[in-house]
Formats: structure tokens, sequence, C-alpha cells
């Protein structure tokens, strides 16, 4: 031997020796059982490499039909191709077997089967077991995808009482099979002992080829979208503690509440506006494929929803906000107030939302972005006001989990709302005009009243002396941190819809409604009591701990509710309002 | 840089061809042969050798001295007397060259309110009781410890006990004293009969071997916690080894260790090259009947064999040869904190006193101590399993001993690969599963 050493083999004797040897290959602990093993590329492993395997001596590769066909390259390149045959070391083939299945392959590997193969491009034909062949072919001869034969050899199954048969055919240029074809007898091989180790056949890090390589072009595109699905798409901007003002509201809100796009490029204040609404229109501004190699270390870490700094902090408490004396207190206020005015609100938002003009109808000679806002207005409102019949249901929940003998359900809506520091106001059934989303936002508002009155519930449940059952108090949180979107919805509604608000005249957006007579709105108002009534019915069967029962409720009044808002819509097209309450007509 | 020389050590046995890599003393099988194709090999070549076999990363031991160790053991010299008259004794007749005096309370006390003040609950701290011979003050000694137990109890911390003496004063109850406490106790024991009473005679000339063994007896009866070892400083006078380890084993010693007498303040019983030569023969032919032992499974405690074992099947790595001036210190009579129990009243090792901890002087201390800094140490393929010897004997005589030490190790290396073979069990691993 030379001067330069070849790879010597030595064996590590005591334990700084052992633990410091570096084993070729998987560690010892690699299991599949414990991968992501998605099968695109995963992230351990790509499962694929096993079946690569599956007859043994041979090495497959699933080759797919070709995104953009060169004209000059080969035909009918898609479909298993047979990639090597490698019969030496595979633990199914050893020289010394008794099987004659073992040797009959073996001679022919070595032999003329093995010299036809390594002539031109094989590929697996059909494979046979258990009395099924399936061949790999459309009816007119086109052959299978990889991907799709990947998926039957999956289907295999091993065992020393299924045998299986494949044959292999020859493609040449064209794509026309050009000789006899290959056929081999075998069984398929077992991927893994019954311990979880893989075979010996695969060779160290063959599981792992194809893999990708995360933190690095994934965080921008990742074909199987595990990572895209993992990252998140908008968050909140940073906002530094002390921009705060006493009252708990930022100094400046929409910035606080505004989505960005987490990828976007430029991360300078200037660069946070809100992201738009489609991949397509953010596309433009993000990180791109060359940047996102020394870029990834700045994509900002996330929590709860909102970009951090260098050093994270719990958003303090939100000043002033003490628990209930007591937990009856609390409870009286959810069933007196909290339940009830989320009743009125989900009611004030859906008039609101019968109340904006049909889309498809919009005049887009004079308006040209009007189609779009309105799509985007009544989207938001309806998302709004079905977020406050959810929060009704959960305080209805928090008050049947708190007091389940005495539960009744509260679906009764309020006749005030908060506005203002201990001041209130009339409810009112109003189209959505500039005022009357002023007010919405107002009441909205991170800090304001409804707000104010969950962190309420959320401190007093935070007593784990009191409450030692922690669901409850992740239910009061969950109230409290989506008011948040409600408050944005309507910010960002504001901003779209000013434009039309000319002064004159109803603006562009807004149908001319009124709040009909119960005789006009005879149906509505049917559909509108069959829901309270059905959901009366399965929130208390919830009480009670039926739950299939209840769902047999809850299915009925999420048809009720197709209909009533059918029936809404039909109404508002004639300019008439759902009079959910009679007085206080706007 | 440190030539790749010097990063390797070979060795054979009947298994085959073995390597020490000396940084994080891993210990390979290699292939026959590699030995000499290592060494005819350019410098180049060799550090691609070693690489190719991993050998080449981020270093286990880098130069930087351990910072802001805490204090976790301290030895008390309790009397700086001695009722004996050793001949080599580094303690100069247990007065280290000053005058003779016990330890007052308020030092004992202060030792081990610094140990105390240094440890986070959950930690071990140690008291090592020496001199002179420290029984002279046997009240301290008492005293002492039941005042560490009590501050370890309120503290959350667990102590362990240990005293050396050289036997003569032992009582029974002191044998109830020291089993209640767990005590690691050593007997300076030179050898059997005559042997030892010429080399640690009493103030009169009187030999005391037949006093310490009766003494000693109702000690060594009384093992459970326990532990009473015997240990053997080597002179040319006392050259019969392994006669002396079988003795001292049947007397039922937890275990027995020899060591060379390599610097004595006068220059007496010095072992010169021959005699180390001679001591290695022997000490080897202990360590052949420890083997023996081991392979048919009885214990057998030869201290420094067992050790060695241990300490190579675990791939010790050291920078320094103990923890002296790390987290072990001697404490003098008045207080005085030094870098062991040798150095007490030496400005050599002095760095404090107990009352405000150790002082900057430790940071030069370990800096300069390192092995690293040591020459010829740091191209040495030893210096990890030695860390570099004992400072007082390197700091006071050089190292005389060097090629003593290489080869013992050289042969424990072997013994190593002959043992984990024939009895992994030993090592803590199943049989089965270590031969698979």
């Amino acid at each position: 031997m030379s001067d330069q050493p070849g790879q010597i083999r030595v064996t590590p004797r005591n334990l700084t020796a052992r633990a410091a040897y570096k084993v070729p290959g998987n560690p010892g602990n690699t299991r599949l059982d414990g991968s992501v093993g998605n099968c695109f590329p995963g992230l351990e492993m790509d499962v694929r490499n096993l079946d690569r395997r599956f007859f043994p001596g041979l090495v497959f590769n699933a080759v797919r039909v070709p995104l953009s066909p060169v004209p000059e390259a080969p035909k009918n390149a898609q479909g298993f191709h047979l990639v090597f045959v490698d019969y030496f070391y595979d633990p199914m083939l050893p020289d010394n077997s008794p099987e004659g299945w073992v040797q009959t392959l073996l001679e022919a590997y070595s032999g003329d089967i093995g010299a036809k193969l390594s002539q031109g491009r094989w590929f697996l034909s059909w494979v046979e077991q258990s009395g099924k062949r399936i061949t790999f072919k459309e009816e007119d001869g086109t052959p299978y995808d990889g991907l799709m034969i990947w998926r039957f050899i999956r289907s295999l199954e091993h065992g020393d009482d299924k045998p299986v048969s494949i044959a292999l055919e020859r493609r040449n240029h064209e794509g026309i099979v050009d000789t006899e074809q290959v056929v081999l007898h075998g069984f398929r091989r077992q991927y893994r002992t019954e311990a979880g180790v893989f075979s010996e056949a695969y060779d160290p890090g063959e599981l792992t080829q194809s893999l990708c390589n995360p933190w690095s072009h994934d965080f921008r595109d990742c074909g199987c979208h595990y990572w895209p699905s993992n990252h998140p798409d908008v968050v909140m901007a940073e906002v530094a503690h002390d921009d705060q003002l006493p009252s708990g509201q930022s100094k400046n809100p929409i910035e606080a509440e505004t989505y960005l796009d987490w990828l976007r490029s430029d991360k300078s204040p200037s660069g946070n506006v809100a992201a738009l609404n489609t991949v397509e229109q953010n596309r433009p501004y993000q990180i791109d494929h060359y940047q996102v190699n020394q870029m990834w270390s700045e994509l900002p870490i996330v929590v709860e929803g909102r970009e951090t700094g260098e050093v994270y902090e719990v958003d303090p408490e939100m000043p002033g906000v003490e628990p209930y004396d007591t937990p009856e207190d609390m409870v009286k206020d959810l069933k007196t107030r909290l339940a009830a005015m989320e009743m009125t609100l989900s009611l004030q938002y859906l008039y609101a939302y019968f109340s904006l003009a049909d889309p498809e109808t919009a005049d887009t000679q004079k308006w040209p972005t009007l189609k779009d806002d309105l799509i985007f207005a009544r989207r938001s409102v309806l998302e709004v006001a079905i977020g406050e019949m959810t929060h009704m249901r959960w305080a209805n929940q928090l008050l049947w989990e708190l007091e389940p003998d005495d539960y009744e359900p509260i679906l009764t809506p309020s006749e005030t709302l908060p506005a203002g520091r201990c001041k209130t106001q009339p409810r009112a059934l109003r189209p959505l005009t500039a005022e009357a989303l002023a007010d919405f936002i107002e009441i909205e508002r991170p800090g304001g009243f409804i707000d104010r009155a969950y962190a309420q519930c959320v401190a007093t449940l935070e007593q784990e002396d009191l409450f030692p059952e922690r669901r409850l108090y992740a239910l009061a949180v969950r109230i409290d941190t989506d008011g948040d979107e409600h408050f944005l919805r309507f910010s960002q509604m504001k901003d779209v819809l000013a434009k039309y608000d000319t002064g004159e005249d109803t603006p562009a957006y807004l149908r001319p409604i009124e709040v009909g007579t119960e005789a006009q709105a005879k149906t509505a108002l049917d559909l509108y009591a069959k829901v309270k009534d059905g959901l009366a019915k399965a929130y208390t069967l919830e009480a009670e701990g039926q739950f299939e029962e209840s769902q047999t409720y809850i299915q009925q009044v999420r048809d009720d509710m197709k209909l009533f808002r059918d029936e809404g819509e039909a109404l508002a097209a004639k300019n008439i309002g759902i009079p959910f309450w009679t007085e206080g007509k706007a | 840089m440190i030539p790749p020389a010097a990063q390797v050590h070979f060795f054979d046995s009947q298994h085959g061809d073995h390597m020490l890599a000396v940084d994080g003393s891993r210990v390979f099988d290699v292939p026959a042969g590699t030995a000499d194709q290592f060494a005819s090999m350019d410098q180049p070549g060799q550090s691609a050798f070693l690489r190719s076999m991993g050998l080449d990363g981020a270093p286990f031991i880098d130069d930087t001295p351990p910072q802001d160790m805490p204090v976790r053991s301290l030895s008390l010299a309790v009397a700086q007397k001695c009722n004996l008259a050793c001949t080599y004794c580094y303690a100069a007749g247990g007065e280290f060259g000053g005058p003779a005096r016990n330890m007052e309370w308020e030092v004992a006390k202060a030792s081990v309110n610094r140990l105390v003040a240094e440890a986070e609950p959950g930690v071990r701290i140690n008291l090592a009781y020496l001199g002179g011979e420290p029984l002279i003050n046997r009240d301290l000694v008492q005293r002492t410890t039941d005042y560490a137990v009590e501050q370890a109890q309120a503290n959350g911390l667990s102590v362990g006990f240990s005293i050396t003496t050289n036997g003569t004063l032992l009582r029974p109850e002191d044998a109830a004293f020291f089993e209640a406490h767990g005590f690691a106790v050593t007997i300076s024991l030179d050898g059997v009969g005559e042997v030892h009473d010429k080399l640690r005679p009493n103030r009169g000339g009187r030999g005391s071997f037949d006093t310490i063994l009766k003494r000693v007896e109702p000690l060594l009866a009384a093992q459970h916690r326990m532990q009473v070892g015997a240990r053997v400083t080597v002179t040319p006078q006392n050259m019969n080894l392994p006669e002396t380890l079988d003795r001292f084993v049947g007397m039922g010693f937890h275990s027995i260790g020899f060591s060379p007498m390599l610097a004595s303040p006068n220059g007496q019983h010095e072992l010169d090259r021959n005699d180390l030569d001679e001591m290695l023969a022997q000490m080897i032919r202990c360590g052949e009947v420890f083997e023996a032992a081991v392979m048919q499974g009885r214990r057998y405690p030869f201290s420094n064999m067992a050790a060695a074992m241990q300490e190579i099947h675990r791939g010790t790595h050291r920078p320094y040869a103990c923890g002296a001036g790390g987290g072990y210190f001697g404490v003098s009579a008045d207080g005085g904190l030094f870098a062991c129990h040798r150095f007490v009243e030496d400005e050599a090792g002095a760095m404090g006193d107990v009352y405000d901890g150790p002082d900057l002087r430790r940071e030069n201390w370990l800096a300069d101590r390192h092995v690293h800094t040591q020459s010829p140490c740091n191209t040495c393929w030893a210096r990890y399993l030695c860390g570099g010897g004992c400072h007082h004997e390197v700091i006071h005589r050089g190292r005389p001993a060097c090629d003593y030490i290489r080869g013992w190790l050289h042969y424990c290396l072997q013994a190593y690969v002959r043992l984990s073979e024939a009895r992994p069990d030993y090592f803590g691993a199943p049989t089965l599963a270590a031969s698979a």
C-alpha cells in the first residue's frame, strides 16, 4: 500500500471510541414508523425507494410522463424503468441457497438474461400475484406513468406463499417493444423486519435519495406543499409593547392588526403593507428563489400569529382587567349580557350583509372595482356574522359547562349594546353605511368592551384553584382572541368601501333597503324561529352530553340557515330587510 | 501543532493489533500491520491516515483551563505533626517544615462552610482528613464530621469522608465511627513486617507494623459502608510487590495501591531509573495476578489496575493528573488553601484561604499546569491518561518516571483488550451481547 491510506476497517472498542465512531448510513434508530413518510419526497425517507427493489436482484425507477417532452427524446420513457441488475449482495439471493427459484434467478442474472437486460431500455410490463395479472398499459398501448405503476407495486404482498411473477419489456427509441419479454419468478422483498429494521438490500443513504432540502427553496416553493403547509402565509407585524396606549389598545391598531405576507421580500417598515388576496397577487413581492438561500434566516419567528423579534414577550395583561368577584357573577354576566349581545351582533351583521348589493349586478361601467370589492365585503361581513354565531355558541357552552344542571339556552338578542365606557346604545338594524361600519369597528376594537369582557372571563377561569379544569379557560381564550379578526375585517372593509360613499344618494355598494313588515318577511322569520328552536334543542342535548342526538338538530339548523340565506337574498333584492326585532328602525 | 505520531499509540495483544487514539483516549482494533504502515508514512500521509479514521474532528481537550470550578473536595491537615518518622515523608515528619500544630475548630468549620457555600443542592462534597497523622487530633475529626453531616443535610448535599492514617493510633471505637459515616480509610503500609518497620519507624526508631496490624483488624472486620485500603509507597527497600499485594489482599483490605517514591524532601529512598524498571516488572506481575483473578470472576483489589481498567474502558482523558487546584484543595492547620495536601505550607501551591476561597493564583495554576503546556508531555501519547504526573513531584523533582508510566499504561491497554474480550461483564456489559 502506498503512503496514501485507503479506507481501513477499525473496530471501536472502549466507550469513547464507540461513542465517537461515525457509522456510515442511517442511524440505527431510524424507523419508518417515526418518520413523516409522505410519498412525495418525504422528510426522513422517500418510501418509493423501498419499492425500487421490490423484486430480488432488480432495481427500478418510477419514471413519470415528461412535462415538457423534447421531440428527439426516446418515446414512452415513462413506467417502471429497470435501472440495473444488482444480485451480488442481494440478501434474498445467497449463492448457497437451496431454493430452486433463487438458483434459477441467479443463473438468469449471471447468464444470458443478465446480458440481455444490460442492452437497451427495459421496463416492467406486468406483474402477477395470486392469479391476478396487471399489465401496465392503457388499452391503446400507451405505458402507464411510473407513479401509477408504483401504486400497483405497493399493493403486492410479501411472504413465502405469495409468489410474484414479472415480465420485462424492452422499448426502442420509438417506444416500441422490440424483443421478447423476459419473465422472472420470485417473491416480493420484505422491506423490513418485524422489528422495523430495513432490509440490508438497501445501501446506506439509498432510502433518503430524492429527499427535499428543507430550509432553502422549500420555504419558497415545495412541490409537495409540506413546508408551505408548515409555515404561515400571512402574519401580523411585530409591535413593540411600549407602543400601546394606556387603554391597552395599540397606537396604530390598523398597522398592528394588518396581515402581512410572511414571505415578503421587503422586510423594512415600508414593506409592511397588507397582503393581497391571492397567492398570484402576492408572488411578485415575495422572496424569490435566488433570494431565499440567503434570506431564509431572516424569515421571522411567528408566535401567536405575530412576528417576533429577538425576544418574545408575552402579551401583557390588559390593564385594569380583574377577574369577576365570584364565578356566579361571571355566569350572570354571560347570561344577561355577553351571550345575548353576541346574538344581537350576529343579527345586526346579517342585516348589514343583506344590505350589500349583488356583485353580479354591480355598475362596473362607473365603478370598475365594485364587483370585486362587493365580493370581498359580502364575504367578510358574513364571516364576521358567522363568527358571532360561533361566539354565541361558545358563550352558551361556557354556561352549560359551568352550570350543567341549571342551563337554559340563551338565544334571545339583547336590547342594547355597549357604546364606549359604561354607556349603551340601543340595538339597531342598519344597512352597512359608513356610520354603521364605524360603530361595528368600535365595538370590535381590541381592548374595547367585548374584548375586555372576555378578558375578564379569561382572568376568572385562569384561576386554577377555582377552575382546575383547563378546558373552559381554553374556550374563553379562544373567544377572546377571535375578536381581533373581526376588528380587522371591518377596518379593511371601511378602507375598501369608503370610495363609493360620495355623500349623495345611497352609496353604490348598498341596496336602498328598509326594515320590512313581519308579513313581508314571514318565510324568513319562520325560518329564523326554526333555527332558534333547533339551536335551543341542540344546546340542551349537548349540555346533557347527548352529542349524537344534538347533531341531528345542528344539521337541521344548518339546512334551515341555507334556506334562510336564500330567502334573505330574495327579500333584499326587493329592498326588504328582515325585521329581527321591530323597534329601532334606522 | 502536535505531530500525528503523538496522536496515536499502537499496541498488540493475542487478539491482534490495536490503537489508542490519544484524543479522547479511544481504543480501536486495527488490521495487522497498521502500526508499521503508519510508521512508514510521512507526516502528511499520517495526517491523512488519521483523517480517514475520523480522528481529525474537534479535539476532546482544548487549551482552555477550566473556569470558575466550585470547590468540591478539601483535605484538612488536622494535625501537622506525626508520631512516626518516615524516612521519605513529603511532609517532613508531618510538620511540612514548620512548627508542629493542630488545626483549630474554627478552621475546620470554615472549611466545611466553604464546601457548602460552593455547592448546589444534590451535589456531593468530600472531606479528607490528613496530616501529619490526623488521629492525633481525633476530636476535631469527629466534631468536623458531625458538623459536615448536619450542614449537608440542611443544604440538601451528600458528603463523603476519607482519612489517611498511619494506623498506629487507631482505636476500636474509631471503627464504629468510620463505619457509621462510610469513611474511606487509607492505611499507609509499606510492606510486611520488617520491611515496613524499616521505612516507617516511630520516633524512637521502633517498628510499627505489628502495632498497626492489631489496630487495623477491627476496622477490616467492621467494613460494610466503610472501605479500608492500604497504600504502599514503593522505595528500593520494599520492592517485593506481588508478595506484599497478596498478603494484604489476604488480610481483607478493600483495595491496595502502590505508588513510587519519586520526591522526598531529603532525597532519601527516591527510586532511580533501574529501580523504576524493576518496579514496572513487579507491577506487571501484580497485574497478571489481577487478570487471572478477573478471568475467573474473582475480585482482586489491586487498585492501580482496577482504576486503570475502568479509566481505559471509559476513555478517561484528562488535561491534569488530578483535581489539585481545580475542585480539590488542601487546607493547612491555620486555614491556608493549597493546591493539595502535599503542597500544604508550600508557597508553590498556595492559593488563598478557606475564608475567602481560592484567589487568582488558582487561575494561574490551572493555566500553568495544563498538560498542553508541559513539555515533553504535549507530545507524549500517554498525556491524557497520565495528565502530566503529580504536580508536587514534577515541581520538586521533574519527571523521572515517564518511561515507567508509559510502560505501565502500555501493559494496561493490552490487559484491557484481553479482559474486555474474556470478561466483558467485568466492564458492565452482558457477556452475550458484548461478544455478539
